[in-house]
């Protein structure tokens, strides 16, 4: 078989996996405090305003916070995204259209 | 088959069977990245396998000289093609442009280059008849490197990074080089503050082009009616929003304004008003207007929308060959709260990466 070598043109991780982030153990709910993060277009805001009203009736959360991103097509600033991590307990983003 | 970070070896008789196995293709056949290729292009080019043309942060990854090379290479570039290349990539990946973004949406964007200055004669590029159709190398395979470069190195494919719901041709390649306008008008490069003797390429993340046909009408006001009729219609996802938009100006089209007296930035200041809309011509045409998102679309004093978000906004380009009377409009895909048009001076080659 005639062989011929090619340069890759494509990605190769080098990077077999990572870690986690630090998780704090809790005990229960009612100390957590959830972040949904609504990509601002127009049905986000209603479907993850929709779903904070139901987890906050069923569940004895403490705080449970809708983030609107100022643009569907940006990712969260480092800063806010500090932010929420700081505040929240568990943050559930990647709404689409 | 020996594999390593950076080559592989693959039977000569599957080569491009492989090369679509592995996704590394748009569907169309592709030349082979040998090591003699890709090492031509960077020789060309002054540049290092390891140098880095940028990267897209989001998605944790970067872009080498010898990424892009072996995907120009695959692409038909030969070295000469390579600086104009190199310049468009570098756009690609500045923040302004969202490369992520661009690549991901479900609008289905391409990557349209506006390439302006003496490297368009250099590189034999098609600027008239054509002028975004096929038959020119240059054109062809520049515009194909970045799609290339966006699916084998940023993950843009289907069922991956890339989530076009439709997507257009425009997505393969979209290389359009300006035709020198006539005097007195300025060419493109000198409207985004370059010097006459600079080569630039400018980069837009647009739907695919509308040819706009004014064959009988000579006015300067008939002709930029008409491309405004295209501007502002609601099926456009960024009308009313503000966006930034191609205007691709024939021959005959361009005759007819200079001859008239108008100046470059009074036919955008023309294009700006005239392809604003009411929101009641948006809703007839059974659009219902975003009521608080990401998009303000509060009507202005006039009581109408932006189609494009200024006149600095309308990117004008000269080109086409002479034909009846036709023009060309390209849109951004989206408001330019999500991607705004890059340009990078194309550098000389032997010089390296290139300067703003």
């Amino acid at each position: 078989m005639a062989t011929i070598t090619v340069v890759r043109p494509d990605h190769v991780s080098e990077v077999s996996g990572v870690g986690r982030a630090p998780r704090q153990v809790l005990s229960g709910t009612d100390r957590l405090h959830l972040t949904l993060v609504e990509n601002g277009k127009p049905n986000a805001r209603a479907l993850l305003g929709y779903v904070a009203d139901e987890l906050r009736s069923r569940l004895p959360l403490a705080a449970v916070d809708v983030h609107s991103k100022p643009a569907a097509g940006k990712p969260i600033d480092a800063d806010v995204a500090d932010m929420l991590a700081a505040r929240s307990h568990l943050v559930i983003s990647g709404v689409g259209d | 088959m020996a594999e390593s970070l950076n080559t592989v070896d693959l039977d000569d008789a599957e080569l491009l069977e492989e090369f679509h196995r592995r996704g590394w293709t748009d569907g169309l056949p592709v030349v082979p990245p040998t090591p003699e290729r890709v090492e031509a292009l960077l020789g060309h080019a002054g540049l290092a396998a390891d140098d880095v043309l940028g990267g897209i942060e989001a998605r944790g990854r970067s872009l080498s000289a010898q990424q892009a090379a072996a995907n120009a290479t695959m692409a038909g570039c030969a070295p000469e093609h390579f600086p104009l290349a190199v310049a468009a990539l570098c756009a690609m990946l500045d923040p302004a442009f969202n490369a992520h973004t661009v690549m991901t949406s479900t609008g289905g964007a391409a990557f349209c280059l506006l390439v302006s200055g003496p490297v368009t004669a250099e590189l034999q590029m098609a600027t008239r008849h054509n002028a975004l159709g096929p038959g020119n190398r240059a054109n062809a395979a520049v515009g194909r490197t970045l799609r290339l470069v966006a699916r084998n190195v940023f993950g843009a494919r289907t069922g991956e990074m890339d989530a076009s719901s439709i997507g257009h041709p425009g997505k393969f390649t979209l290389c359009l080089a300006e035709d020198e306008p006539p005097a007195p008008w300025e060419p493109l490069r000198m409207e985004l503050g370059y010097g006459i003797e600079d080569s630039t390429v400018t980069i837009l993340g647009t739907e695919g082009p509308r040819q706009v046909a004014n064959h009988l009408n000579p006015s300067p006001e008939g002709v930029l009616t008409t491309m405004a009729a295209a501007m502002r219609c609601p099926a456009t996802y960024p009308v009313g929003k503000g966006h930034q938009a191609v205007v691709v100006l024939g021959p005959e089209h361009t005759a007819a304004l200079i001859e008239a007296g108008w100046t470059r930035r009074r036919v955008r200041e023309f294009l700006a008003d005239a392809s604003r809309v009411t929101p009641a011509e948006i809703e007839a045409a059974g659009v219902f207007l975003e009521v608080g998102t990401q998009h303000d679309m509060t009507p202005g004093p006039d009581g109408r929308l932006p189609t494009v978000r200024s006149a600095d906004d309308v990117f004008l380009v000269t080109a086409g060959g002479y034909g009846a009377g036709w023009s060309a409009y390209i849109p951004v895909w989206a408001p330019t709260l999500h991607s705004v048009a890059v340009t990078r001076r194309v550098p000389a080659p032997g010089d390296g990466l290139p300067s703003k």
